[in-house]
């Protein structure tokens, strides 16, 4: 459980940022439809920053949230 | 005291066992964000293999899509036109002559006979040279210009005339339509038999949208792109993706509908005044384009680019007012960058940056045979 706590938020870092490339990708080439709505590209970008942002957090509590024990 | 030192020699030493396997365990935050990347290249990279790489080594395998013809019942049994068999002459009784005979009024020409319509530009044999064709059927120009851009650009513009719509085809790479199914266009010409031909729309990479190829319908999606249709009375529209519904564009009998786009003109015949289409899109390259004058009067223009000293390319604005400035009424783009070719005869006439790529589709002018007619 512990590992996976750990893997998680690894995991939601990376498929955010396969998520930006798509974004990025629609921008030069839409005809291959990554992505079609307006909106829905602004939603996802909002969910790419807000998650990436999440995960990052969490990473840096359970990192500081180890240190401790060893500095005692 | 012995005892003392024992204590702390023994925590040293197992300190010192712990200190390796906390180093290993701990990463540091350029190895994390180095882990992530990696990790997000690994997903990347499995997802192009998945979606892109395997499909297209699997391409013979791919069934293709089914379609269904939607060639008018006009056409399906288009029979060469007989002359009216001359009426036997009946006795006719004497009958008082009229004060005034009504004058017998003039055969309206019929817009679909374009044979007649443009018969001062075919010839009765085929007459070929480096870059025309005429025949009974067929009249091609090839011209090439050089624009006087700030960066100039060289671009063909072939002007056709066709005496029926079956002499303006498109071919698909393979014979069918396949997905990824992708030809050399030099060959995909000379297996349909082009005299003429220029690079489609890349609807090979795609499994929506609205897609009529020879009178077949593959696909009737409506979609956020342009398309292009080109009716069974040799009209060609294009609309704007929120310009029209599947249903009245089927309704109007399309022979051909490519979706690539955008649309370049109004329906004054000017340059739209913004274009459907991205930055990358919109911006200088290589293009190819379809014109539209009137029913059996049409045109091919590919614009070479990137290609330093000898033509730039163009952006979708210039691409537009070329099509305005040759007089076309509709216009339309379609795949453009290393895709761009005209094929004449047999051979690339217009010069393709890094000669070219595999394309998935051609728009193509050739002959009939009579078997193929009606």
């Amino acid at each position: 459980m512990k590992k996976l706590e750990e893997f998680i938020p690894h995991l939601s870092i990376c498929l955010l940022l396969c998520l930006a490339v798509f974004m990025v990708l629609d921008g030069y080439n839409p005809y291959m439809k990554w992505l079609t709505s307006t909106v829905s590209k602004v939603y996802i970008a909002i969910c790419c920053v807000v998650g990436i942002t999440t995960a990052i957090l969490l990473i840096v509590r359970q990192r500081r949230r180890k240190k401790k024990p060893r500095q005692e | 005291m012995e005892e003392n030192k024992t204590r702390q020699e023994l925590r040293e030493e197992q300190l010192q066992s712990q200190a390796p396997r906390r180093r290993r365990k701990r990463k540091s935050v350029g190895e994390l964000v180095l882990q992530d990347l990696l990790m997000t290249a690994i997903i990347l990279l499995s997802f192009a293999l998945v979606h892109h790489v395997i499909p297209r080594m699997m391409k013979n395998s791919i069934e293709p899509p089914e379609s269904r013809s939607i060639r008018p019942a006009a056409v399906e049994t288009a029979a060469p036109e007989t002359p009216a068999l001359p009426t036997e002459e009946l006795p006719v009784e004497p009958t008082e002559p009229e004060a005034t005979p009504e004058p017998t009024p003039e055969p309206t020409p019929d817009p679909m006979d374009w044979r007649t319509k443009f018969a001062d530009r075919f010839t009765d044999e085929v007459v070929v040279t480096d870059h025309s064709y005429t025949s009974p059927n067929i009249a091609i120009d090839i011209q090439k210009y050089v624009s006087d851009d700030e960066a100039p650009s060289t671009y063909f513009v072939a002007d056709i005339y066709v005496a029926s719509l079956e002499n303006f085809q498109t071919y698909w790479a393979g014979g069918s339509f396949r997905k990824w199914m992708e030809e050399d266009p030099i060959q995909c010409a000379k297996n349909a038999g082009a005299i003429l031909a220029i690079n489609g729309d890349y609807a090979d990479s795609q499994d929506f949208g609205l897609l009529v190829r020879n009178g077949e319908l593959y696909m009737e999606e409506q979609t956020i792109y342009d398309i292009c249709a080109l009716y069974y009375d040799g009209t060609m529209v294009t609309y704007g993706a929120d310009e029209y519904k599947v249903e009245d564009v089927l309704a109007r009998e399309p022979y051909q509908i490519w979706k690539f786009g955008p649309a370049l003109l109004d329906e004054k015949g000017q340059p739209r005044s913004s274009f459907n289409a991205t930055g990358p899109i919109s911006d200088v390259n290589p293009r190819t384009g379809i014109g539209y004058y009137e029913p059996g009067h049409y045109c091919f223009v590919v614009v070479d680019g990137r290609q330093g000293g000898y033509s730039a390319g163009m952006r979708i604005g210039r691409f537009a007012q070329l099509f305005a400035d040759l007089g076309c009424t509709a216009a339309y783009n379609l795949d453009g960058g290393r895709s761009s070719v005209m094929t004449f005869q047999g051979s690339f006439f217009n010069q393709p940056y890094l000669n070219g790529r595999n394309v998935g589709d051609i728009l193509l002018i050739r002959e009939i045979d009579e078997s193929e007619e009606g």
